[in-house]
């Protein structure tokens, strides 16, 4: 149980070092942003997932608009419903307090590194949180660097700091990007996404080209027959 | 401690909640989910399209260079795999376009 811990939490330092790095700019961002030291703190333990906090940084103003704030990160956060769904095996025959205590820390990163490895040995849930632990300890330095080390950047415009989360995202899309199957409900989230933006005020655009989006994709599948694998 | 940042730790908590709620949940709901195609694919596209709804506003607002940056960062991540490769790319482009051009 203990080698599982720390097997995992070596295994996860090199992905942790490039969370680090966004870490970093998350900072930078919270402070021009004026995200305080001991809420980014908070939000960095209690939320724990890299592109809400982005969102909910980039959505930060006065006064805080709750609703479209909460939406978006449960929106940008349903993905984790399937990575809880595919940890099922790695679960088997742990305890329900167990399984409540280890799924906090899990991001893409461990994830994606425990559900790689479970294919090769037999592992369990502790290497998944050790490499929530090891995330989680790089995460909350990194985000406060950033943050402590913000007032440096005196020009944020010509360093294009507004522009940071959208290349970081813009990057990341491309990595969901699945061939043919993306073309029509990234078309559709596009255009909703935009129409929305010019004519609907706030960020609701983040949410609804989202729901559009992906609801072509599910219409799509659904028409081609696609109903049970 | 005025209202306002009371406020704000009160969403902080409710997003770490919500986060929560739906790692948990997965792990319970698990064998149900995968029983409805429909849910599962909706799923499973959101975080793309969801992404793509965020960034395309900022991109068509920045213009050309919003988008020739964007271009060339995804298909920079998509072939390299790295996405700190891509953003400093991208960034390099996008500063380039702001500062000389």
């Amino acid at each position: 149980m203990k080698s599982n811990f720390i097997k995992g939490f070596s295994s996860t330092v090199p992905v942790a070092i490039s969370v680090a790095a966004y870490g970093l700019v998350l900072g930078v961002l919270a402070y021009s942003k004026g995200v305080t030291f001991f809420e980014l703190l908070l939000m960095d333990i209690v939320t724990f997932a890299g592109s809400a906090q982005f969102l909910m940084v980039e959505l930060w103003k006065t006064p805080l608009p709750v609703t479209e704030m909460l939406f978006a990160v449960f929106a940008i956060n349903l993905r984790y419903l399937l990575i809880g769904a595919s940890l099922t095996p790695l679960f088997k025959g742990s305890s329900l307090f167990e399984k409540a205590a280890l799924m906090h820390l899990v991001a893409d990163e461990n994830w994606a590194v425990t559900l790689s490895r479970l294919k090769k040995e037999k592992i369990s849930p502790y290497f998944l949180f050790g490499g929530g632990i090891c995330l989680v300890i790089f995460w909350v330095i990194s985000t406060l660097a950033g943050h402590t080390f913000g007032f440096m950047i005196s020009d944020p415009y010509s360093v294009a700091l507004d522009f940071v989360i959208i290349i970081i995202f813009t990057a990341l899309v491309a990595s969901f990007y699945d061939g043919k199957d993306s073309l029509l409900p990234w078309i559709v989230a596009a255009i909703f996404a935009y129409l929305s933006f010019l004519f609907i005020p706030g960020k609701w655009y983040i949410v609804i080209g989202g729901l559009t989006g992906a609801l072509a994709y599910s219409i799509e599948k659904h028409l081609r027959g696609d109903k049970h694998e | 401690m005025n209202d306002f940042d009371m406020l704000a730790i009160i969403v902080i908590i409710l997003a770490g909640i919500i986060t929560y709620s739906l790692r948990f949940g997965g792990l319970l709901i698990g064998n149900v989910l995968s029983k409805h195609k429909f849910v599962e694919n909706l799923i499973k596209a959101l975080p793309g399209t969801l992404l793509l709804s965020f960034i395309v506003p900022s991109i068509i607002s920045e213009g050309i260079p919003g988008a020739i940056s964007a271009l060339i960062t995804g298909i920079v991540a998509k072939k390299t795999n790295n996405v700190l490769i891509a953003l400093i790319i991208g960034m390099a482009i996008i500063i380039m376009f702001r500062n000389i051009l």
